[in-house]
């Protein structure tokens, strides 16, 4: 790149590298040296601020000094301000402490009065709290504490807010990844009219979007700028004024989806061609003619290699309290009492133990003296596979948090705690392009060790469309080849089955449900967990009742792994 | 048994109600979270009515054995050995099975004859069949936020039972019972009763079971005894709640400022 430029640019870049090292680095260093970072400190500050607001909060990661509005407590990235790292790390907690008091029910500020005076009245509260403040200015090397804090802010949260509080959420995907969702109204008898720019089903991976024909500028007289820019939340309000008659299929990456379901007149999604030479054939059923189609999908099975150490060491912190509370639920569960004979201590009395006892001492000779029936605990014998939805769908934001990311944290708190339990488990993830290209990611093979397999849940990537039916087969065809007593699939996805080739509606539910029956002849059991709440309409079709949860959080799915378990030991 | 008084604050009516349901020789189910009070209160009301108090505490491991009795080996014979179940009905006690949601189910379905209007228990083992002189009550308690969905007391069990929910104490009574139980001035009592108010906010977060009137009862019994307040605090609130060393920083940081 230098070689490129010319001479005196780089003579000028060479002075600007020593000016930084020589001037400004060593003040920069000053200042990381004593610097405190939110990151290690923001579950401690959001606890200590929901126990003193007494309600929901949520804590906000921004630059801006304002102190808190109604439902969010401002906190920068880090404070470098006091003179060593626990003055900054006391900044925060005072800072949090007063934005909590300020967003108290109740209210404590009123407009007129400053910050400084309020914290006046709370010492008969907090005894504490005004010699905390006062070493903390001390150290402050003359800036002022009440201008480091900021103010609280009237004024509701707005859009922007939502948006850093979903960046400091999740620090998987980038800010640009972010695809605002709206539910739409459905629609019977839309039209689906060729794009002229467009070429007909490549090669390439098709995506299952379409534009509106009819822009929305024409349908509300918005002026729209780009189709890149995420701007939908702006068009919600035309959005739900528009009438969906025409669509056309696309192929650039959205920005912003529209759901809604329609149903599609004079499209043809029907690929064509020859069956592939790579991958393991399985069935699928036709509903229509009740019969199987044999050797319809193809299934490629692939071991996951890549891995994110940093997101599990993550996952595993934030997600601590969660893990320890399944793995004690897990522990009565996951196990089952077994009858021991003749042992030293015991709820019962082994009869036949006891008459040889007492023939042995009649007979001169020493009895043994393990006379007991013992009932003890015993590791059920239970093989699992996980298996989780990588589909396109999973990209989209439910509550804040996208379903890719809610999926994996859900399955690596799950894995953490079946490791312990269940020794005989496997995860994997799947995605479809057609019946032709159905891909099987194997993430934790059965004997793989899950410690060393579990990062590569952070690598994944979310891909292709929902054939559920050929993943679900393959999962069982590896399930049978294990040994467990007991045999189940555990199956999360976000919505229902469809794949480019008209795998959907009826036709893809059917599948579903007889791959399920045809799993469960062979004694394999399958339960499904769902993301969102959609799929309360989907699941009942497709599941049998008890057979499937819809969680909404990693938290949800702790109560209902439990339950799941519960069901499994009894054998229902 | 204790023959003097227990020291009990009601919160409700539920002296009334335990006095009456055991004339009219009904059993009684306690519900509310842990150390809200529930097993102090069956002391209380046993002291009051004069009748000696059994009390079992329930695990995943209890089981029917547990509660009858069985046979033991002496000197090559065998002997039965009363539980504290059949004991119970034999001296016409109170009988209090504390988190019974816990046992096994076979420990459940033998107090079952207990709860209806039969009032027996049935020893299997001795071929023996016990009646529940009038004396007898069967207390049962469960912790419904506890464990959920797996360790939910079976609708044909709790239908026998009369039932009454236990909350924690209001700020004022709250206060009281810290005084009264442990002598210990009220501003200390009102300082440990605001800290758990806000602790009690993270319950909802289910981080952690909730403070209860037993942990402050316990810290307020060590300020009591002259360790530091902050110290104590943290000692006997903070630290049996939660292992979560966030959670216990942000504990102690109220603790901290609050005492």
């Amino acid at each position: 790149m230098s070689s490129i430029l010319e001479w005196e640019e780089n003579l000028f870049l060479g002075i600007k590298a020593l000016y930084r090292r020589l001037v400004v680095s060593p003040r920069e260093r000053n200042l990381a040296a004593v610097r405190a970072p939110l990151e290690p400190l923001r579950q401690e500050l959001f606890l200590l601020a929901r126990m003193v607001a007494g309600r929901s909060v949520a804590i906000v990661e921004t630059s801006q000094t304002v102190l808190c509005d109604d439902e969010h407590l401002f906190l920068p990235s880090g404070f470098d301000a006091a003179s060593s790292v626990e003055g900054n790390e006391e900044l925060f907690r005072i800072k949090t402490l007063l934005g909590a008091l300020a967003m108290r029910t109740g209210g404590l500020h009123r407009p007129g009065i400053s910050l400084e005076d309020l914290t006046g009245t709370l010492t008969a509260e907090f005894p504490g709290l005004s010699e905390r403040i006062a070493r903390l200015e001390k150290s402050l090397a003359g800036r002022d504490l009440w201008t480091l804090l900021g103010e609280p802010s009237c004024r509701s949260s707005g859009g922007e807010v939502v948006q850093s509080a979903r960046t400091g959420e999740t620090e998987t995907g980038a800010a640009d990844e972010e695809i605002t969702e709206i539910e739409g109204e459905g629609r019977a008898g839309v039209e689906a009219i060729e794009d002229p720019g467009e070429q007909p089903v490549e090669a390439e991976m098709p995506i299952h979007t379409f534009e509106k024909a009819e822009t929305l500028e024409e349908s509300s007289g918005l002026d729209r700028k780009t189709d890149e820019e995420d701007e939908l939340e702006d068009h919600e309000e035309a959005l739900r004024s528009l009438e969906m008659t025409q669509v056309m299929r696309s192929r650039e990456r959205p920005r912003s989806i529209y759901r809604a379901d329609l149903v599609i007149e004079g499209l043809h999604l029907e690929v064509g061609g020859e069956a592939p030479s790579e991958g393991i054939p399985y069935p699928e059923w036709d509903f229509k003619q009740r019969r199987h189609r044999e050797d319809w999908c193809f299934v490629r099975q692939t071991l996951a290699r890549e891995s994110d150490v940093v997101w599990a060491t993550e996952t595993a912190r934030k997600y601590r309290s969660v893990i320890l509370d399944l793995r004690k639920k897990l522990a009565s569960l996951a196990t089952r009492m077994e009858r021991k004979r003749s042992q030293p201590h015991g709820e019962d009395l082994d009869l036949d133990a006891v008459v040889r006892a007492l023939v042995d001492s009649r007979a001169g000779q020493a009895p043994d003296e393990r006379l007991y029936v013992e009932r003890r605990r015993k590791r059920h014998d239970v093989s699992a596979l996980i298996l989780m939805d990588l589909s396109f769908s999973t990209d989209s934001w439910i509550d804040d948090a996208r379903v890719l990311d809610t999926m994996r944290e859900t399955i690596f708190c799950a894995g953490e705690v079946l490791d312990e339990f269940i020794g005989d488990f496997a995860v994997a993830g799947f995605s479809s392009n057609t019946r032709r290209q159905c891909e099987f990611h194997l993430i934790k093979d059965f004997r793989e060790d899950w410690v060393g397999s579990r990062a590569r849940l952070g690598s994944l990537v979310a891909r292709g469309y929902t054939r559920i039916g050929p993943s679900l087969r393959h999962a069982q065809e590896l399930l049978v080849r294990e040994s467990g007593e007991r045999k189940i699939v555990f199956l999360l996805t976000d919505g229902r089955p469809c794949d480019y080739d008209r795998y959907e509606g009826e036709y893809g539910i059917c599948d579903v449900r007889k791959a399920i029956e045809t799993g469960a002849r062979h004694g394999i059991m399958t339960h499904a967990f769902a993301i969102e709440k959609r799929a309360r309409e989907q699941f009942p079709r497709m599941f049998k009742r008890q057979h499937f949860d819809v969680v909404p959080s990693p938290r949800a799915f702790v109560e209902s792994l439990c339950g799941a378990f519960a069901r499994l030991r009894l054998g229902t | 048994m204790t023959e003097k008084e227990i020291f009990y604050l009601e919160t409700g009516r539920e002296s009334e109600l335990f006095e009456e349901t055991w004339r009219a020789r009904l059993p009684l189910l306690l519900k509310g979270p842990t150390g809200c009070g529930k097993t102090r209160f069956v002391e209380h009301m046993a002291a009051k009515l004069g009748r000696p108090l059994v009390t079992v505490a329930c695990n995943e491991d209890t089981s029917a054995t547990d509660l009858l009795g069985r046979h033991l080996l002496v000197g090559g014979e065998t002997v039965w050995c009363d539980g504290p179940v059949t004991r119970a009905v034999r001296e016409g006690a109170i009988l209090y099975l504390d988190e019974i949601a816990e046992a096994r189910a076979d420990a459940i379905v033998v107090i079952h004859p207990l709860t209806d209007y039969r009032r027996e228990l049935f020893l299997d083992r001795t071929g023996e069949t016990l009646e529940a002189p009038a004396e007898f009550m069967l207390v049962i308690s469960y912790n419904p936020g506890y464990q959920r969905s797996m360790r939910e007391l079976k609708a044909s069990t709790r239908q026998r039972f009369v039932g009454y929910t236990f909350g924690y104490p209001a700020e004022e009574v709250e206060i009281r019972i810290l005084c009264g139980e442990t002598g210990i001035d009220e501003a200390i009592a009102s300082k440990l009763v605001s800290i758990a108010r806000k602790v009690r906010h993270l319950t909802e977060l289910s981080l952690i079971e909730s403070v209860s009137t037993r942990l402050l009862v316990d810290a307020a019994k060590l300020i009591g005894r002259g360790l530091p307040p902050r110290f104590a605090a943290a000692a006997a609130i903070a630290e049996p709640l939660t292992d979560d060393p966030d959670a216990l920083k942000a504990i102690r940081q109220i603790i901290d400022l609050t005492l």
